[in-house]
């Protein structure tokens, strides 16, 4: 039994290698059929190739590892660059807050919750930093039933750390306790704010409950260094 | 300068023409910041005369206001909670919160807590005056809530359910309370 078995797999290496020579045969005299030197020398590059097939296809294997090894190591000298980005990126950033720290002095605490609000530092920034960032004027959008519960200082200081111009906009004043606009601008100490600008605005805003108060109003402050 | 009282008789459109009015002037980006529930997307749609907001915005919208002018609505930004949030709507509401409003009833008159008895028929004896206190002031003012609009669970009165009744009232202006800055 072992010894038809080694007699079959004999013939079958046999016939292998009978098919390996009748393919390189036939593609020899394929490449002779159409009498074209171009033709035969396709045909020597291919004798070539079979014969240094392996090595050529290691180097040439190799060469690809290599120029992926180059590529990887361009991408990780990319990747190394882009870090290094981000660490210049954040350390701007941080020299951004850095700024607003240094010129805002006593104001540590502020600038310490602006950073403890943009969460996520090596993030993205948060929509409303970038908003700020590109914006020419700045609507801040107030309750006035409870100025100090919705406004940012940080948010305020860092605009106008950016130039930007300011504007306050106090919303629902129609419902709040004090109807007096110079109250209101005693509580904000907005100094240096022109003639307020009085209205009122039915807002039938987004609200987390079935109904919303009926008459909200709005109250606009424009700032003076427009 | 002269205290100038607000006039509750200014229409709507007379708001949106004043804040126009204002901002026509500037060319560039109008950025509208603010924390939840402030109504930033109202004033946004307002100015733009489109439809009211419907959810809450959670990416930047910008829109032309003017061939030289962009307007762009923002998310808000994070807040410090308080229970007084929730009272104003501008967060949703929690039990804390009626402990907020019961605090701030007890700084106030007699008649805002008048006014809360006559409301939910609460026995007068419940007010929490001194000598008269409530051990739990939020929590029976809740079960009683609870009890008289049938928002009983399981477990017994729902409280969570009593207190955004109660937070609704307050934003309805039933109970009258204001906050001292």
């Amino acid at each position: 039994m072992l010894a038809e078995q080694e007699d079959a797999r004999r013939k079958r290496e046999e016939e292998r290698e009978r098919k390996r020579k009748g393919d390189s045969n036939g593609v020899e005299s394929g490449a002779e059929a159409h009498g074209l030197d171009e033709e035969i020398e396709v045909g020597n590059d291919f004798k070539v190739g079979v014969q240094i097939d392996d090595n050529e296809e290691e180097e040439s294997i190799e060469g690809e590892f290599d120029s992926e090894d180059e590529e990887e190591d361009e991408d990780d000298e990319e990747d190394m660059d882009d870090e290094e980005d981000e660490g210049e990126e954040s350390r701007s950033s941080d020299s951004e807050w850095e700024g607003i720290e240094s010129d805002a002095e006593g104001e540590t605490s502020d600038v310490d919750s602006l950073t403890e609000l943009n969460t996520v530092r090596n993030s993205a920034k948060p929509p409303y930093l970038t908003a700020i960032n590109r914006a020419d004027l700045v609507i801040f959008v107030l309750d006035a039933r409870a100025v100090n519960l919705t406004r940012s200082p940080q948010l305020e200081a860092y605009t106008e750390k950016k130039g930007k111009a300011l504007m306050y906009v106090l919303n629902r004043a129609g419902i709040s306790s004090s109807d007096d606009v110079s109250d209101l601008q005693n509580v904000y100490r907005l100094t240096s704010y022109s003639k307020p600008l009085i209205g009122s605005l039915n807002l039938s805003r987004h609200c987390p409950f079935s109904s919303c108060p009926p008459n909200d109003s709005i109250i606009m402050l424009p700032l003076l260094n427009q | 300068m002269s205290p100038e009282r607000f006039d509750h008789n200014v229409t709507p459109s007379e708001s949106v023409k004043m804040i126009r009015s204002v901002i026509d002037e500037i060319e560039g980006n109008i950025a509208i910041i603010g924390s939840p529930f402030v109504g930033k997307s109202t004033l946004f749609t307002a100015l733009l005369n489109l439809p009211a907001p419907r959810r809450s915005t959670d990416s930047l919208r910008s829109r032309a206001l003017s061939p030289k002018t962009t307007l762009v609505d923002t998310p808000s930004f994070p807040p410090d909670l308080t229970p007084l949030h929730a009272l104003l709507g501008l967060t949703y509401p929690s039990f804390e919160s009626i402990e907020a409003l019961i605090a701030i009833l007890d700084r106030l008159p007699e008649e805002y807590w008048t006014q809360v008895e006559k409301l939910y028929g609460i026995p007068a004896l419940m007010r929490p005056i001194e000598g008269n206190r409530f051990v739990h002031p939020a929590r029976d003012l809740c079960v009683h809530v609870a009890r008289k609009f049938g928002r009983l669970g399981k477990g017994g009165p729902n409280l969570e359910a009593a207190a955004q009744i109660i937070v609704e009232d307050c934003l309805k202006g039933k109970i009258r309370w204001w906050i001292v800055d």
